[in-house]
């Protein structure tokens, strides 16, 4: 049987191990691949309003198929599957997509005005980046907290207000990308098993 | 009346430790996978930092008490093994924690 020492050498050692295996609040290139997205989509406001709807209809649901993907090969990668995680992360986006899409119908039936779906806009995805530093890493924080920014640069009507929210939200998801800690993706190699 | 051996009872709670689980490498796979689904053999090497050999080996021993499965894959022409627990592995693996449990409180008393 074990002395209490020798067990707690072991547990620390389980617990250290444990920590390590965590999985990032998200995986890097779907950070880069929003990034690149909001850097694009979010100027198009300022020069070329009318591709906005469009752009946005078309990389929302696709970037996030996109994500999926991406973080798919990147469990293959690292060599650890979290499905359930995966799933999670699936359904939570997938609403944010879904809701978006949906608020999009009301200026198109005269509820609102097209000039509220911005600002509006920027709320849901601050709430939602929030919602998921609360489930899947503070890290998340930052982009929330960028967007609420640029809900606020929306409202105040600045010179070239969405450049300002494209950058700002650009800014948020490019400091998580490097400041999320990533597990390191070993190169394959024959395994020994 | 006499009162229950302190000694006699953690010597009890020992006994259901699972041998096979006593080790830490062993104790630490299992937790690994029941944490996560599947994960495969360069990963659990980086997190233990064990050799290839003596995992291969812990590995083996875990899959011969059918407390995992092995699942063969190719990425890039090269053999890659994930590992699962299995309902068995996940039993042991609640037996063995909840007898740790009882053992370290009794230590405490």
């Amino acid at each position: 049987m074990d002395t209490p020492r020798s067990l707690e050498q072991d547990l620390d050692y389980l617990r250290k191990v444990v920590d390590r295996s965590k999985p990032p609040a998200n995986v890097r290139s779907i950070y880069f691949f929003w990034a690149l997205a909001v850097l694009i989509g979010m100027p198009l406001g300022d020069f070329r309003p009318e591709w906005m709807p469009a752009f946005w209809m078309t990389v929302g649901p696709g970037g996030w198929l996109v994500s999926g993907f991406l973080g798919y090969r990147h469990a293959q990668r690292t060599g650890q599957q979290d499905r359930s995680l995966g799933y999670r992360q699936a359904a939570h986006w997938g609403a944010m997509v879904l809701i978006i899409s949906m608020v999009a119908l009301l200026p198109y039936k005269g509820i609102i005005a097209w000039e509220a779906m911005g600002p509006i806009v920027l709320l849901m995805l601050a709430l939602t980046y929030c919602l998921a530093a609360i489930h899947f890493g503070r890290i998340l924080l930052v982009p929330a907290l960028m967007f609420a920014l640029g809900y606020g640069t929306l409202l105040f009507s600045p010179p070239y207000p969405w450049t300002i929210v494209g950058i700002l939200g650009g800014t948020g998801l490019f400091f998580s990308a490097f400041a999320d800690r990533q597990p390191h993706a070993s190169r394959p190699r024959d395994d020994a098993a | 009346m006499t009162q229950p051996d302190p000694d006699a009872s953690l010597v009890a709670t020992g006994s259901q430790l699972d041998k096979l689980l006593e080790h830490r490498a062993r104790l630490t796979i299992l937790v690994l996978l029941a944490r996560h689904e599947e994960v495969n053999f360069r990963r659990l090497r980086d997190l233990l930092q064990e050799t290839d050999g003596n995992l291969g080996a812990h590995l083996r021993r875990l899959e011969d008490a059918r407390y995992l499965q092995v699942r063969k894959a190719f990425e890039r022409r090269r053999p890659i093994s994930w590992y699962a627990i299995t309902d068995l592995g996940r039993t042991a693996l609640t037996g063995h924690i909840d007898a740790l449990q009882a053992l370290t409180a009794g230590f405490r008393d």
